[in-house]
């Protein structure tokens, strides 16, 4: 998957906008968006509101969680639990990077909001990347990682998926050649001992 | 990228076209050409000859002819997997299809020692293969210290990772000029000047 197609998924979230025009309600395929007032508030999904943010047609209200304090809890929650912590936005990377290219006039503290947003990533990510480990040098059959969002599944796909093949071909490998040679070993042990039979009683 | 090989892989022709070393334990009439320092037309019994793996995995382990004496890497490695880090060991230098080649002649180590390497080795070293996929400058240094599997997953993960980057940077969404275009357009640049260098001289003949 591509990050234009995640970012394509995340742009059906809604934000609100305040619009400096007044129209009808627009139908569209999954539901009616409107109707605009100039200086209300309304819901629309993101790409519309980005959309009109580039003709200088509304105003972008940023969601709530996009505010220093709060995301610098996050953070701080992140580097302190072991697990994945609940994030504000399924699609928080999404949300926060259109936003911010779009309307960085429109959020308050902009840059330091995107380091503090990066920073969460990166915390999560390499999170995610020692959690793998644990889970292929573990013993463990499987593993549940919740509350991921999908730009984080997709920084390791396909590689873990791929490599997981392998690892799983080899192991495959691995036990049936010692079953096969239990096997040999066990059917040899009521016939004569021939001359490589010592190697693999010494297993 | 995935490899479950085939018939028609290319990767599995490589692999198998790999030389094994085997002892022969029965004498075999008129096969002598196989080892070149033999005297007689036969093969006689005790000699190590070189045999391709395609022709060795087809027979059974324990067959009458060939015992298969397993590759010193595969027991060099072993004790390098015990005592120091995966990540360290150069696995191209070693052998450019380690996992493959090791997964072939699995069947042949009586002590199965093969299958449990490869595998811990691979388990092991997946999370470098995570780490090194993160930063693509990398890519000179590593060609030997990866095996031909651990390549393309190493190129997979880079992938991602550009996508990710310039995804980061809003650089995806320029529509770009497809490769086929940009090489006609190469072409036609360079057939154009090609022409005005034929027909300098000639204008300079004419001239003269």
């Amino acid at each position: 998957m591509d990050p234009a197609i995640i970012e394509f998924i995340g742009e059906k979230c809604m934000i609100s906008i305040i619009p400096n025009f007044s129209n009808e309600p627009l139908h569209l395929i999954y539901g009616s968006v409107g109707p605009f007032r100039a200086g209300f508030p309304v819901f629309v999904p993101l790409w519309m509101a980005t959309h009109l943010r580039k003709q200088q047609k509304c105003r972008i209200v940023p969601p709530e969680w996009m505010d220093m304090d709060i995301l610098e809890e996050i953070k701080e929650e992140e580097k302190r639990s072991k697990f994945f912590t609940k994030m504000p936005s399924e699609h928080y990377m999404v949300v926060a990077q259109l936003v911010m290219s779009t309307a960085p006039d429109d959020v308050p503290r902009c840059e330091e909001l995107r380091t503090v947003i990066k920073d969460i990533f990166d915390i999560r990510e390499s999170k995610l990347r020692t959690s793998i480990d644990a889970f292929i040098k573990g013993e463990g059959t499987y593993a549940k990682l919740d509350n991921l969002t999908l730009l984080e599944i997709h920084s390791v796909r396909p590689i873990l998926p791929y490599s997981l093949d392998h690892i799983a071909r080899y192991q495959r490998t691995a036990t049936a050649s010692q079953r096969d040679t239990s096997m040999l070993s066990a059917s040899m042990a009521g016939s004569s001992t021939g001359p490589g039979s010592n190697s693999l009683f010494s297993q | 990228m995935n490899f479950f090989p085939n018939y028609y892989s290319i990767e599995d022709i490589f692999v198998t076209q790999e030389k094994v070393e085997c002892k022969v334990n029965t004498k075999l009439q008129r096969m002598g050409f196989l080892d070149a320092g033999a005297e007689g037309d036969d093969l006689e019994p005790g000699r190590s000859i070189n045999l391709p793996l395609w022709y060795i995995k087809e027979l059974k382990v324990n067959n009458a002819y060939f015992t298969v004496s397993v590759p010193d890497i595969y027991k060099n490695v072993h004790k390098a997997v015990c005592e120091a880090e995966t990540t360290h060991i150069e696995l191209g230098r070693l052998h450019p299809y380690f996992y493959e080649f090791g997964r072939y002649l699995t069947p042949y180590d009586r002590n199965h020692v093969i299958g449990r390497i490869i595998f811990e080795t691979m388990r092991q070293r997946v999370r470098h293969l995570l780490d090194i996929s993160k930063n693509d400058g990398q890519m000179a240094k590593s060609e030997l210290r990866l095996d031909n599997i651990e390549t393309k997953l190493h190129e997979a993960g880079v992938r991602t990772n550009t996508q990710y980057i310039n995804w980061l940077q809003m650089t995806g969404n320029k529509i770009l000029i497809s490769e086929l275009v940009e090489e006609h357009q190469k072409k036609r640049k360079r057939d154009r000047s090609d022409d005005e260098g034929d027909s300098l001289p000639s204008s300079k003949r004419v001239t003269l």
